[in-house]
């Protein structure tokens, strides 16, 4: 390479103007959404509760793609790279359509959906409103029996009052210590009771408790966590947290592109350090809500690992598609060069190494250990036609193939071999996701009659079209504000120089 | 032109926090660079190095004192009970290998990754990994109870039709640390020879000249030894990086594939990664803050070095923070008895209690003082903050492993655990070991790798004149 490429002389940036493609993904999108929602409405209740599982499944595949996106522009600020600068601008636009995604996931909250989906909501407002008719129905039983403890723990004082008076008058100092602690045990117990003998709606208060535990110990013990208005908060703490970072972190990146003044830089730098803890815990616990409560009785600490290790790595593989799209449609050309698709190449091989290692350890921790309540996730996607589904995809797809081809440096190198290799990453996503969400529909819905939902698998393509063609028309809205790369970003010479 | 104080007058690509910071300090030059680290090894040891070295080798001395007392009485002298059959030996055993992670980790996934700032600790850390693995390993070679059995474990024929229990993590552990000790010693005498080489090139007794000559494997610095030099690096860099993540996920399943609660959890093998590795840079902190000022090397370890890797016990030490609360959440979340129970006992109202929290302020609370650059930059305050880490993560262990048993499904067998003196004084005589091991490596071989550091330094960079051109070409403007 003779010489350098200036900065300055690509502070112009490069304007990306989507055209008819905008618009065409909005309609194709927003067109299959409506048919997805017309055929949910028309549909009979246990259909329609497949369909929430298609839905989440679309929405989470994307959500995935938005969140790896947001998680690189952080870890590209916080780690103080150089090499990704001109490559930053889309990882800022991709990460902002988490608020399409969001948006779309709107229709989760509807009960037709929601109640398909986490079958705790149900199973708790089942429960809530058989406590209270049984806290109607066992009331007066209660009070009697209430009152008659009282009566009993007053006899029973009255009585040792009587007998201990005899008692104390000849006792030893010893006896006097045993018979005192006697009475006041016994004065305790009344108390209990006068206390237990609360107003009618105490009473009942206690007896819907006391039905909830019998009824369902999983769900009173998670009461704290798994409940209604928590869990709407939650809802829209996720969406607040994950849009708010890219936003601020896009909103001073393109900022910087007007001036290219250094304190854009830094603020960024030190924001995205402090937007990491707020992205992990709002990410761990999205995927903790939306995909482990399926089943609320099942749990795994590696859950949000695992779920982070598949945005990451296909995001990266979305980037790497994108790049090449961009350059092939003329944008990018001078500034995204061999170099950048081969760093790109190993980020990819290495989280693809990543997944692996996650995916594959908590597998074998659970089957090894073989506690049922864990297992239970397992069994159900190692059995019947999901075994060999597993394996094929997600061992051999997922790991064997990609690892295998992108040891080889070449093929990093290579924008039509590393691209094929992204694209069959993101379909390898694709089953992931399918295999984390679907094998719950089935037994959920039908109570363990069936492992499917006969049709199902179309609305599950319709949905993921749908939500495909809208974050197409995010991602083309946010490409086309702003210049693709940060024009003025103060390192840009080091991106643009780059060599690995 | 941004118009803020500190960047007037200055093009945004040389603002502060935006310029790349140099390497090496003060313009040094090449030969600066050999005369100072190659002078380590060839002149007289400081008088830090004796005050440091002799009570090192008096506690090495008490480590083979309670290793023969322990052989020839057996492992009764150790304070295992019934339910705890793992205590400070596992303990240590684990504490050891997690600070043995650093250094390849630094050598060979920050080579990976292009982090020319490792040159100047690598050749340290790596050598750090091999002694703290050494230390390692002398704990469950001696916890089998018959030392001179231990080749048992080898799956050699043999006439006692003794066949592995290829089905047990523990098996995988002696296989995983093996395998990760002997790359780590390729890895890290690869690194050394062309150094070795100029060691050989300038000594100046015959001895020397025959020592070090001899592990210089002949090297003459030519191009084509340079290729092939190079190019098995890589390959063994690549070889060592899944090496790091196997050896401490294979120590997480000694404990994960069991049903103890508190030992099994799905997150353990990424969570004793990151632990390892957040143990491994507290202690390279621990003995290069010292090391550079005994030696004058500030020029080469400089205040960016320091930052760096006190970013990575900030980032290390959240995630391991991260895991502490993803178990007390599921704890609580999973309701399930045993799990709850266990954790309830961990933070609550155990015997261990004080541990727990002694891991955690030393382990998640005390890191967090590094997001301030003051404390980053405050070299006392690294060194404190960096044994907090020590003391935090051999807690860590100990709350891992002997609590998890002490109280587990059968109250009848509950009991608790505490060390005798031998296993205490076996853990203060593996620190002797260790530091005499690192003293000794001080001694005789250069403490930073020579040709590496040159490698990163401005004037040897192919485009160096390049971007030169294009700065002055800015200021002149």
């Amino acid at each position: 390479m003779a010489g350098l490429k200036n900065a300055d002389h690509y502070a112009q940036g490069e304007k990306f103007s989507p055209g008819l493609l905008k618009w065409v993904l909005l309609m194709g999108g927003a067109g299959a959404a409506v048919l997805f929602f017309i055929i949910a409405s028309a549909s009979g209740e246990q259909f329609r509760g497949a369909m929430a599982y298609s839905w989440l499944f679309a929405l989470i595949y994307f959500l995935s793609l938005t969140v790896g996106g947001i998680f690189w522009t952080l870890l590209h600020h916080a780690s103080n790279s150089g090499w990704g600068i001109v490559i930053r601008r889309l990882m800022e636009n991709l990460g902002s359509v988490v608020i399409v995604i969001f948006v779309l996931a709107l229709p989760l909250l509807a009960p037709g959906f929601r109640d398909a989906l986490w079958e705790w909501f149900p199973e708790r407002a089942k429960i809530k409103a058989e406590a209270v008719e049984h806290a109607e129905h066992e009331l007066a039983a209660r009070r009697a029996q209430l009152t008659e403890n009282l009566k009993a723990a007053e006899t029973s004082l009255l009585a040792m009052e009587k007998e201990n008076a005899a008692a104390l008058a000849k006792a030893t100092e010893g006896e006097k210590v045993y018979l005192n602690a006697e009475l006041a045990a016994a004065k305790g117990r009344l108390e209990t009771a006068k206390a237990a003998l609360g107003s009618d709606e105490e009473i009942k208060e206690q007896l819907k408790y006391e039905h909830f535990k019998h009824s369902n110990v999983l769900l009173y013990k998670k009461k704290g966590y798994l409940n209604e208005a928590f869990w709407h908060f939650r809802f829209f703490f996720y969406g607040a947290a994950l849009f708010g970072i890219i936003y601020f972190l896009r909103h001073w990146s393109i900022k910087s592109d007007e001036t290219g003044d250094p304190k854009f830089f830094r603020r960024m730098r030190r924001a995205a350090c402090g937007f990491l803890p707020l992205f992990a815990t709002a990410w761990t616990f999205l995927v903790f809500d939306w995909l482990m409560a399926l089943d609320y009785a099942w749990f795994s600490t590696m859950w949000g690992v695992y779920l982070f290790a598949g945005a990451a790595l296909n995001s990266m593989a979305f980037l790497i598609i994108l790049v090449t799209l961009l350059r092939r449609a003329g944008y990018l050309k001078e500034v995204i060069t061999m170099e950048h698709y081969h760093l790109m190449g190993k980020l990819l091989l290495a989280f693809t190494i990543f997944w692996a290692y996650i995916a594959f350890s908590q597998f074998f921790l659970i089957w090894y250990a073989n506690i049922t309540e864990e297992t239970k996730f397992y069994l159900t996607r190692n059995t019947d036609f999901w075994n060999p589904y597993s394996i094929a995809f997600l061992v051999i797809g997922h790991f064997f193939v990609p690892f295998t081809i992108l040891l080889i440096q070449g093929f990093k190198k290579k924008p039509t071999v590393i691209c094929a290799i992204a694209g069959w990453t993101l379909l390898m996503h694709f089953f992931d996701v399918y295999w984390i969400i679907i094998p719950e529909r089935g037994p959920s819905l039908t109570h363990g009659e069936s492992l499917i939902i006969p049709g199902a698998v179309w609305t599950d393509l319709l949905a993921w079209i749908s939500v495909a063609g809208l974050f197409g028309f995010g991602l083309m809205h946010f490409l086309g504000k702003g210049s693709l790369y940060p024009c003025r970003d103060p390192r840009l010479d080091e991106s643009l120089n780059v060599v690995n | 032109m941004p118009t803020g104080t500190t960047d007037q007058g200055v093009h945004p690509s040389e603002a502060p926090g935006v310029a790349r910071e140099p390497l090496v300090l003060n313009n040094r030059s090449f030969s600066w660079i050999t005369e100072r680290i190659c002078g380590i090894v060839e002149n007289r040891q400081p008088l830090g190095w004796w005050f440091l070295f002799i009570p090192s080798a008096i506690l090495a001395g008490c480590l083979i004192f309670t290793l023969v007392y322990l052989v020839s009485t057996g492992v009764g002298i150790w304070g295992m009970n019934h339910p705890v059959a793992w205590g400070w030996d596992i303990v240590n055993f684990v504490f050891w290998i997690g600070i043995g992670h650093a250094g390849t980790l630094i050598s060979a996934i920050l080579f990976l990754t292009r982090q020319k700032w490792r040159t100047s600790v690598n050749r340290a850390s790596e050598a750090m990994t091999l002694f703290a693995v050494m230390c390692a390993g002398i704990f469950p070679g001696f916890h089998v109870g018959r030392f001179w059995m231990v080749w048992f474990l080898a799956p050699v024929p043999n006439s006692n039709a003794i066949w592995q229990n290829f089905k047990s993590p523990l098996l995988w552990d002696v296989f995983a640390v093996s395998t990760y000790f002997t790359v780590s010693v390729i890895f890290w005498y690869i690194g050394l020879i062309p150094d070795l080489a100029t060691l050989r090139d300038r000594a100046r007794t015959k001895f020397r000249k025959l020592a070090y000559g001899f592990f210089a494997l002949g090297w003459r610095g030519g191009n084509r030894q340079w290729q092939h030099y190079e190019m098995a690096y890589l390959l063994l860099a690549a070889l060592s990086t899944p090496l790091v993540l196997s050896v401490h996920s294979v120590v997480s399943f000694d404990f994960a594939t069991s049903v103890v609660p508190g030992w099994h959890t799905t997150i353990f093998p990424p969570y004793f990664v990151a632990g390892a590795i957040f143990g491994g840079f507290a202690m390279v902190l621990t003995l290069m803050l010292p090391c550079r000022l005994i030696y004058g090397l500030q020029d080469l370890i400089t205040m960016k070095h320091i930052d760096n890797m006190a970013k990575i016990i900030l980032l290390t030490g959240t995630i391991v923070g991260y895991a502490y609360i993803m178990e007390l959440f599921i704890s609580y979340y999973s309701a399930n008895k045993y799990e709850t129970d266990a954790f309830h006992l961990r933070i609550l109202s155990g015997p261990y209690t004080w541990a727990y929290y002694c891991m955690f302020f030393c382990n998640v609370i005390a890191p967090q003082v590094f997001w301030f650059e003051k404390a980053r930059k405050n070299l006392w305050i690294v060194f404190i903050i960096a044994n907090f880490v020590n003391a935090g993560m051999w807690f860590e262990r100990f709350v891992i492993i002997p609590t998890s048993v002490s109280v587990d499904f059968l109250p009848g067998q509950w009991g608790l655990y505490s060390p005798t003196w031998v296993e205490k004084l076996m853990f203060a005589g593996s620190f002797g070991l260790f530091m005499s091991l690192f003293l000794i490596f001080l001694r005789f071989l250069p403490v930073i790798a020579i040709a590496e550091v040159k490698g990163v330094l401005p004037q040897a960079d192919p485009h160096y004149h390049d971007w030169k051109k294009l700065r002055e070409g800015r200021r002149s403007k």
